[in-house]
């Protein structure tokens, strides 16, 4: 079963118009891949990695993810298919401020519906796993600095051990040793069945990565989105 | 895990959501104080007199009949003569009849002349008695009962002296400073306008106005009458007003009283209506406030929505904020309100004699909390329901590139 599969997809924003559209005749991603998929800004790294978190549908094409087309599947359904098995992680983390690092840790899995058992068990041994002191298990995550939110959101990300881990322009605010730290935390502590996509401009990044991947190579069409 | 996220992002912002919950506690407080007091009113009010079948006076409205007798605002057109009192009482239906003579005062509280039946007979409320705080009721001419309030505010107790005054002027030029009275007993408060009397018998008053001791008294202002058998009251009352030998008038107080409440029902209205003023600007505020960080939480909403909360998850959430949020300025609300009242019910006390109760957990105060509640929630249904279907789009689109 693959882990990603895209077929004859058309998209555009509905403000955008329809020549302008992202174009993706056939792409497939194994599952376990370690991927680099780069290109420059504007060009539709991020619109496709909503489409393949079920955020937006495309207008035309399918998208099978771990075999299950995802358009077939209900709002809720879609909802529930991300949290169980997409993991992200985001340039600006997205953590809630207010949320102990714990906290915003747990919330990815209690979305998810995991089982609650061992689950603090989970959570302390990622963080250590992590290099988090035990000290800020229970900081709000507002008062962490940049590297240590890096941490927690690669931590929730992989909480609930997704299938797909799709990683947008993470170290784009990053200077280069900071952004080679991120990558080699980020893949040491991945499972070995863990499909990763990262995505960046900065294609310097791709030798740590089993495969890369212009964006421009999948489409047909590409007038800047 | 919800609550948990509302009750920390609702601290997160506590300072604007403090300023909102301030506003709804005042909107709540006004609200339940008004009603709170309305109800205190009307009772009082209602339960001015209870067991007196009626109330019989010279020809006049019944409003004026049932105010100069009871709450003495305003006087009688005339009096009502001792022969037609004595024919009332001698009727069958009539159990006993409480004879009430007014014009006096003594320092702008009224004084009223009646017999030792008044106590017997008069209750208030509930068919509550009337009791005694100290002392006793007047055995003689030269004796006086002080009501409650009056004690309170003059500092008498059994033993003082005083004058009276003509009249019922706060100053009076004409004292009866011949006939001073001592204080023979002050009663227990009753939130009626009898806690602002001054009790004498009518031989008393009588001797004032310069008749000899003892002598029959030639009129009263007005009758109170208890009957053997209520079903008698109509046919007593028809009896009473085509009475030919004066023209006389007889009301049933209750039925007065609730009339006249009636007519009074626009200052309840008014008061009402400024609390729902006060209360619908509060939720107005609510819902602008909750728009407003709707819009700026959008990541905070995408975030919970690209992890997995589905929108009914971002609408259980800020329906949850708004509980909290209702649900904290209600328990101020009734902090306030409690404490407003206890403030309040010695002044109230002190001016109109209505004995203010305190709050108290019943059917429907739980009842206007839980619509309160109820309308919070129903208000906040569209900011929420605007934040469950856009968060996400909204987010998406602002980082779109």
């Amino acid at each position: 079963m693959l882990a990603i599969e895209l077929q004859d997809i058309v998209f555009h924003y509905p403000s955008s118009p329809p020549e302008h559209a992202l174009c993706i005749p056939h792409w497939q991603v194994p599952p376990g891949q370690r991927l680099f998929l780069h290109g420059r800004s504007g060009s539709g790294k991020t619109t496709l990695l909503r489409l393949l978190t079920g955020m937006m549908s495309p207008q035309q094409g399918q998208i099978r993810l771990l075999g299950e087309n995802i358009q077939s599947l209900s709002p809720p359904q879609r909802d529930t298919f991300r949290a169980q098995h997409i993991g992200q992680i985001s340039q600006q983390f997205y953590l809630l401020p207010y949320l102990s690092v714990a906290d915003n840790i747990r919330l990815a899995a209690v979305l998810a519906k995991k089982p609650s058992a061992f689950l603090d068990d989970r959570i302390y041994q990622l963080l250590e796993q992590l290099d988090m002191p035990p000290a800020l298990f229970h900081q709000p995550a507002g008062r962490l600095s940049q590297g240590q939110q890096q941490r927690v959101a690669i931590a929730r990300a992989l909480i609930n051990r997704p299938a797909l881990l799709f990683a947008d322009e993470p170290t784009s605010a990053l200077d280069e040793a900071s952004t080679a730290a991120f990558i080699r935390l980020l893949l040491q502590n991945l499972a070995t069945d863990t499909t990763l996509i990262m995505i960046s401009h900065d294609h310097r990044q791709a030798s740590w990565f089993d495969q890369s991947v212009a964006l421009q190579d999948l489409t047909s069409v590409r007038k800047g989105l | 895990m919800l609550w948990r996220i509302a009750r920390l992002s609702l601290w997160h912002r506590r300072i604007t959501i403090s300023l909102i919950v301030l506003a709804l506690t005042l909107a709540f407080a006004v609200l339940l104080a008004v009603e709170h007091i309305r109800h205190e009113v009307r009772d009082t009010f209602t339960g001015t007199v209870s067991g007196v079948d009626l109330i019989v006076g010279a020809r006049t409205g019944s409003s004026n009949l049932l105010l100069y007798s009871l709450f003495g605002i305003g006087s009688p057109t005339r009096n009502i003569s001792w022969t037609s009192v004595e024919t009332i009482t001698q009727q069958p239906a009539v159990d006993w009849v409480v004879p009430l003579s007014m014009g006096d005062s003594h320092r702008g509280f009224r004084v009223l002349a009646t017999t030792d039946a008044f106590f017997a007979h008069f209750h208030y409320g509930q068919q509550r008695p009337l009791l005694w705080r100290q002392g006793q009721g007047f055995a003689t001419s030269r004796e006086v009962v002080v009501g409650a309030a009056v004690a309170q505010q003059l500092g008498y107790i059994p033993g003082d002296s005083l004058v009276l005054a003509h009249g019922q002027g706060r100053t009076s030029f004409s004292l009866h400073s011949d006939h001073p009275f001592k204080v023979s007993g002050v009663l227990a408060p009753t939130g009626t306008p009898v806690d602002q009397t001054l009790l004498i018998n009518l031989d008393a008053m009588d001797q004032i106005h310069g008749h000899s001791p003892g002598a029959q008294p030639q009129a009263v202002s007005a009758l109170l009458v208890g009957l053997n058998n209520r079903i008698q009251t109509f046919a007593l009352q028809r009896y009473i007003n085509e009475f030919d030998q004066e023209a006389l008038l007889a009301i049933l107080p209750g039925v007065e009283l609730s009339l006249l409440w009636e007519n009074l029902r626009w200052i309840e209205t008014s008061l009402r209506s400024i609390a729902a003023l006060v209360l619908l600007s509060s939720m107005l505020g609510m819902i602008t406030l909750l728009l407003v960080s709707i819009q700026q939480r959008q990541e905070e909403l995408g975030t919970l929505r690209s992890l997995g909360a589905g929108p009914w998850s971002v609408f259980a959430l800020i329906e949850i904020e708004v509980l909290l949020i209702t649900g904290s300025a209600l328990l101020l609300a009734l902090l306030i309100t409690q404490l407003g009242l206890l403030a309040a019910s010695q002044w109230l006390a002190h001016i109109t004699g209505i004995q203010l109760t305190p709050l108290s957990i019943d059917i429907r105060l739980l009842g206007w909390l839980g619509l309160l509640l109820l309308i919070s929630l129903m208000v906040a249904v569209i900011p929420a329901w605007l934040a469950s279907r856009r968060s996400l789009l909204q987010q998406l689109h602002s980082e779109r590139h």
